[in-house]
């Protein structure tokens, strides 16, 4: 949007501009729900309840007894008789102990799990998401049906600054 | 959340009723916002933490109706003046439809901040684990050929007697 806006006054200087500066209140409004936005992901960011693994392996101490609730897109590594490895996609794995049914290695698991300084977790409560790999891949294709159907029925203008309909549309 | 067919296929359901007495032409390309509102909560969050999941905690909020509604906001004010109002009444419906639909999925947890940025408190209807929706979804689209063959059976009827 930035970008765009920059074009924006570009056209302004070379007195072409029939776009968005003449259109102040919407301007206006655009900057506002996007500062609007950051605020929410700023107050997100930094005040947000769950408490990440990650943070527990950084401070163990400050952690120890706390209940865990998010990791960065956690697997089931190697399972044991009485537990399991957690693998993150970023971070590091961590020994798990909880009931072994239904565990099967290299899928997708949510998990609620208690930390301990040692830097283990004890799982107060699990699920294995066995489709998940297939729900991204049967969410794709409606993904790029709408992105499709978008760009067939709609186009940019960028003088403007402005999504509109195409003719035939 | 339910898989993104399941959810396009729920609100093409929804709003399908609503068009049958008009031509569908006019109305297809607010449709399609219709449906980018809907997969917009989870293309926005989903599909950029399943890649960087640093970024999960500060794209939350488009993943709650306040961040939603203000995404539409956004989007609905690139429209051209004549089409803002109805683009930001279809992103914005899309989207309400997406959280009707996974407040109906279990989580560990319990649901989903709705009350965000008012409070953290998750609240769900908690029926179904995702894995569990996503074997239904041939089941949508099968629903949804039904209902369109369904639509241009009784056009073709209603076309035929007024000729007549």
């Amino acid at each position: 949007i930035f970008i765009a806006l920059f074009r924006q006054c570009t056209y302004i200087e070379a007195g072409k501009n029939n776009g968005i500066f003449m259109d102040l209140r919407r301007f206006a409004a655009i900057i506002g729900l996007c500062l609007l936005l950051l605020a929410l992901s700023y107050f997100s960011g930094h005040s947000h309840p769950w408490i990440a693994l990650n943070e527990c392996l950084e401070h163990p101490e400050a952690y120890d007894g706390q209940l865990v609730t998010k990791y960065e897109e956690s697997l089931i590594g190697s399972i044991y008789s009485d537990g399991f490895q957690l693998i993150q996609k970023r971070g590091p794995s961590v020994r798990v102990y909880s009931d072994t049914t239904g565990l099967q290695t290299g899928k997708n698991i949510g998990l609620i799990a208690v930390f301990h300084k040692e830097g283990y977790l004890q799982a107060v409560s699990l699920r294995v998401s066995r489709n998940r790999n297939a729900k991204i891949w049967i969410s794709a294709f409606p993904a790029l049906l709408v992105g499709f159907l978008c760009i067939r029925h709609f186009r940019f203008n960028r003088n403007a600054f402005q999504i509109e309909l195409k003719e035939y549309a | 959340m339910p898989d993104l067919v399941t959810h396009i296929a729920f609100s093409h359901l929804v709003r399908r009723p609503f068009e049958i007495k008009q031509s569908g032409k006019s109305h297809l390309p607010f449709r399609i916002l219709l449906y980018l509102g809907t997969i917009l909560p989870d293309i926005t969050t989903r599909s950029l933490y399943i890649v960087f999941p640093s970024t999960h905690d500060w794209t939350y909020p488009l993943h709650t109706p306040v961040g939603a509604l203000v995404l539409c906001g956004i989007i609905a004010l690139l429209f051209e003046s004549s089409l803002r109002k109805k683009a930001f009444a279809n992103l914005s419906t899309g989207a309400g439809l997406h959280f009707v639909l996974d407040s109906f999925q279990k989580q560990l947890i319990g649901g989903y901040p709705w009350l965000f940025p008012f409070s953290w408190k998750p609240i769900g209807i908690g029926l179904l684990w995702s894995d569990d929706i996503l074997q239904y979804f041939p089941v949508w689209i099968a629903v949804v050929v039904i209902v369109e063959i369904g639509i241009f059976i009784a056009k073709k009827r209603r076309t035929h007697s007024k000729s007549r």
